[in-house]
C-alpha cells in the first residue's frame, strides 16, 4: 500500500538513512497505533499517527517550529513517550519530549542537549535503563574547523544532558573535514556507535551501559562516498548487521557477531539509496531503493534465506511494468509486446514497428499492465510528440472508463514526466478490475489516441515508477526504536 | 458506574474452535516513511508484507463455538493457542485491539489446526 501524507518543502522530509522517522505504540490500549515525523517545511516538523490498517492518517499535529532545515531523529519508549532530537534554527541541538497520554502526543519544551559551535543529524535512543542517548555531528566552527562524532546521555528523561547544554560529551570520532553520520543500535548491555568518517570509512565504537565506557575505534569496512547511505541493526542474538549503498554503486551487508566481523557481501550490483534494516529474530530484513534510471527508483527488499540472500521488489505496485504493449489500430500486426524495452535505459526503443511511433493514429494505444493496482507512469520520452491529444483510461470489469490523471492531462508532449494516475493507492478506483488484453491479465491502463500526432512520440522507458529516497523503515519490537525488548 | 461497567465488559472470553493455520512465519511487515521528489516532495507511508504469506485475522471476522461474533475491537486482547494436531503455530508479535498475525512453525508440512482462545485483557 502506498499513501501520500504530506507535501513538504522541506530539504529532506523523512530524513537521513541512519535515523529514524516511524514508531509504533508497543503497548497498552493503543498498541500497534503507527507515529510518523517529517519535516513539513524548511522550518518546521510535523506528527501524523494511524491505526491499523494505517488507511485514515489523523491530522498534521505541529512538533517544532524553529526546526534547521536538516535531517532529525526520534525513538520512541516503551510507553508511547517519543523524543525528538533536532538542530533549530541557531544550530543548537535540541529535544522535546512528546508524552503519550490518551492516544495523542502533547509536545513538551524544548531541552538544550548542546549548544556550542553547530550540530547536525542526530541520532536519539532510550536504552533499556531509561537512559537517552544522543549521537550527533559537532562542527567545531569556533575551534579547529573540524567535525566529530559526539555522544551524550541523559538520565532524567532528556531534562539535562551530561552537565549541561555547555557539556561537549564524549568525542567518538577523531577530527575530520568533512561531515560526520552516526546511528545508534543497543543490545542488552552494551550500545553499538555505527558511523562514518571521512565520507568513506564506517567505524565502530561499543559502549558498556553499566559503566558508560566506550571501547576504542575499530573499522568496519571502507568504501567510497557512504556518508550517510548505511543503517544498522541488531538481531535478537545480539548480531550487529550493518548495511551500505555507496554512491559508487551496489548494495552490501556485513555482520558482526559479537566477536569478529564476517566478510562483505554484496547482495546486488545496481545503483541504490537510502539503505534500511531490521532483523526479524536472527534474519536481516533489508530496504533499499534501486536505481531503475532516468532518476526513477523501485524499493527492494532482501532477506537472508539459508546461506544467501533472496532479494525482490518490495511492493508490487512499484518498479517495472509486468507486460507493456503499443497498439496501432491499422498495425499488421496491432499488438506489438515492449515490456523489456519499456523497463530498460535505452534510448528510443519504444515504438510501433508499423508507426515507428508509441503512439500515432486516432484508436492507437499504449496499453501499461501490472499484476497489482499502481498509481503511477513514469514516462520518459526520447522524442516528444506533437498535435496529438490521448485519453486515459481503465478497465472497471465492463468497458474502457475515461479518467483525468490526477497530475492533469498529459499527451506526450514533454521528455520526462511522473503522471501520476492517481494520487495514491488508495486513490485507485474500488472498480477498476483484471482483464486480459493481448493474453494477459493484469491492471491496465491504457492512453488512447484521439487526435493523431504530427510528430510521434518515441519511448525510451516506462515504469510505475517513483521518484523515492530518503526511506526511514520502522523497526521491530528488538529494542530498536528505544524499546526494551 | 465506570466501575460495573468494567465488570460487565471486562475479562471476556472467545472460544474459536478448528481454526486452520495457513501463514508463513517469516514475513516481514515492512513499513517505510519515505519522500517521493516529483515537482515537490512528497510524504509517503508505503507497507508491504513480504517474504511469504501473512495470515492477518480480524476479531470481527471470526466466530466463537457459541456462534458470537467478537467486536471489532478488544481491548488489550491475549491470544492462546490450543493445538489440535502434531503441527504448532504461535501468534506473531503482540496481538492488536483490532487484529493479530498467526503463523505456522517454520518446517510445519501440515497446516496446523487449533482453537484459539481470544481474551480481553482490562
Amino acid at each position: 500500500m502506498l499513501k501520500l501524507l504530506a507535501t513538504s518543502t522541506a530539504a529532506r522530509p523523512t530524513g537521513s538513512p541512519p535515523q529514524r522517522r516511524l514508531f509504533r505504540v508497543q503497548s497498552g490500549p493503543f498498541v500497534g497505533r503507527l507515529a510518523a515525523l517529517y519535516a513539513d517545511s524548511e522550518n518546521s516538523i510535523a506528527l501524523k499517527y494511524s491505526d491499523y490498517p494505517y488507511q485514515t492518517w489523523s491530522a498534521a499535529q505541529a512538533i517544532a517550529s524553529d526546526s534547521h532545515d536538516s535531517p532529525f531523529s526520534a525513538c520512541i519508549d516503551k510507553n508511547g513517550n517519543i523524543f525528538l532530537a533536532y538542530t533549530d534554527t541557531g544550530l543548537i541541538l535540541k529535544m522535546r519530549k512528546l508524552t503519550f497520554s490518551g492516544g495523542q502526543w502533547n509536545v513538551g519544551s524544548a531541552n538544550a542537549i548542546i549548544n556550542v559551535d553547530e550540530t547536525y543529524r542526530p541520532v536519539i535512543f532510550k536504552d533499556g535503563d531509561d537512559k537517552l542517548w544522543c549521537l550527533f555531528d559537532h562542527f567545531r566552527v569556533s575551534y579547529d574547523g573540524r567535525h566529530y562524532v559526539r555522544a551524550k546521555n541523559s538520565t532524567d528523561e532528556g531534562a539535562t544532558w551530561g552537565s549541561g547544554p555547555g557539556d561537549l560529551g564524549t568525542a567518538l570520532s577523531a577530527a575530520w573535514i568533512d561531515p560526520v553520520y552516526a546511528t545508534i543500535c543497543v543490545s542488552g548491555a552494551r550500545l553499538y556507535a555505527v558511523y562514518c568518517v571521512n565520507r568513506s570509512s564506517l567505524k565502530l565504537r561499543i559502549c558498556t551501559l553499566s559503566d558508560s565506557s566506550w571501547q576504542a575505534e575499530s573499522s568496519i569496512v571502507d568504501l567510497n562516498n557512504v556518508d550517510d547511505r548505511f543503517d544498522a541493526a541488531i538481531s535478537t542474538d545480539g548480531r550487529l548487521g550493518v548495511v551500505i549503498t555507496p554512491l559508487s554503486g551496489n548494495v552490501y551487508f556485513k555482520e558482526f557477531d559479537g566477536l569478529t566481523w564476517g566478510g562483505l557481501v554484496e547482495l546486488e550490483t545496481a545503483t541504490a539509496r537510502s539503505p534500511q534494516i531490521a532483523y526479524s529474530g536472527s534474519s536481516p530484513q533489508i530496504i533499499y531503493s534501486k536505481d531503475l534510471g532516468n532518476g526513477h527508483f523501485v524499493p527492494r527488499y532482501c532477506a537472508r534465506s539459508g546461506d544467501s540472500f533472496e532479494i525482490s521488489n518490495a511492493s508490487p505496485s512499484i518498479g517495472e511494468f509486468d507486460k507493456v504493449l503499443v497498439f496501432a489500430l491499422n498495425g499488421s500486426p496491432q499488438f506489438e509486446d515492449k515490456t523489456s524495452a519499456a523497463a530498460n535505459t535505452a534510448a528510443g526503443d519504444v515504438y510501433h514497428s508499423g508507426s515507428q511511433g508509441l503512439l500515432d493514429s486516432v484508436g492507437d494505444c499504449l496499453y501499461l499492465g501490472k499484476l497489482a493496482k499502481f498509481n503511477k507512469a513514469a514516462v520518459v520520452l526520447s522524442t516528444s510528440g506533437i498535435g496529438g491529444v490521448v485519453v486515459w483510461e481503465f478497465w472497471n470489469g465492463v468497458s474502457w472508463v475515461e479518467f483525468t490523471p490526477h497530475s492533469g492531462a498529459f499527451h506526450f508532449d514533454s521528455p520526462d514526466n511522473s503522471v501520476y494516475l492517481w494520487q495514491d493507492l488508495f486513490s485507485a478506483p474500488a472498480s477498476w478490475q483484471i482483464v486480459a488484453v493481448y493474453g494477459t491479465d493484469a491492471y491496465w491502463v491504457r492512453a488512447r489516441v484521439t487526435t493523431g500526432f504530427a510528430t510521434n512520440p518515441v519511448g525510451t522507458q516506462l515504469l510505475a515508477g517513483s521518484k523515492i529516497d530518503d526511506m526511514a523503515m520502522m523497526k521491530p519490537d528488538t529494542g530498536l526504536n528505544g524499546v526494551s525488548s | 458506574m465506570n466501575t460495573i461497567l468494567n465488570n460487565l465488559t471486562g475479562n471476556r472470553k472467545w472460544l474459536v474452535r478448528d481454526f486452520t493455520v495457513w501463514g508463513d512465519s517469516d514475513i516481514f511487515d515492512a513499513a517505510v516513511l519515505a519522500t517521493e521528489n516529483d515537482d515537490g516532495s512528497n510524504v509517503v507511508f508505503l507497507r508491504e508484507l513480504v517474504g511469504g504469506q501473512a495470515q492477518i485475522i480480524e476479531y470481527i471476522d471470526l466466530v466463537d463455538h457459541r456462534g458470537n461474533v467478537p467486536p471489532d475491537t478488544i481491548s488489550n486482547p491475549e491470544i492462546i493457542i490450543v493445538p489440535k494436531n502434531h503441527s504448532r503455530a504461535f501468534v506473531v508479535g503482540t496481538p492488536g485491539n483490532s487484529s493479530f498475525r498467526i503463523a505456522k512453525s517454520p518446517g510445519e508440512a501440515l497446516d496446523p489446526v487449533v482453537d484459539l482462545l481470544i481474551m480481553e485483557m482490562k
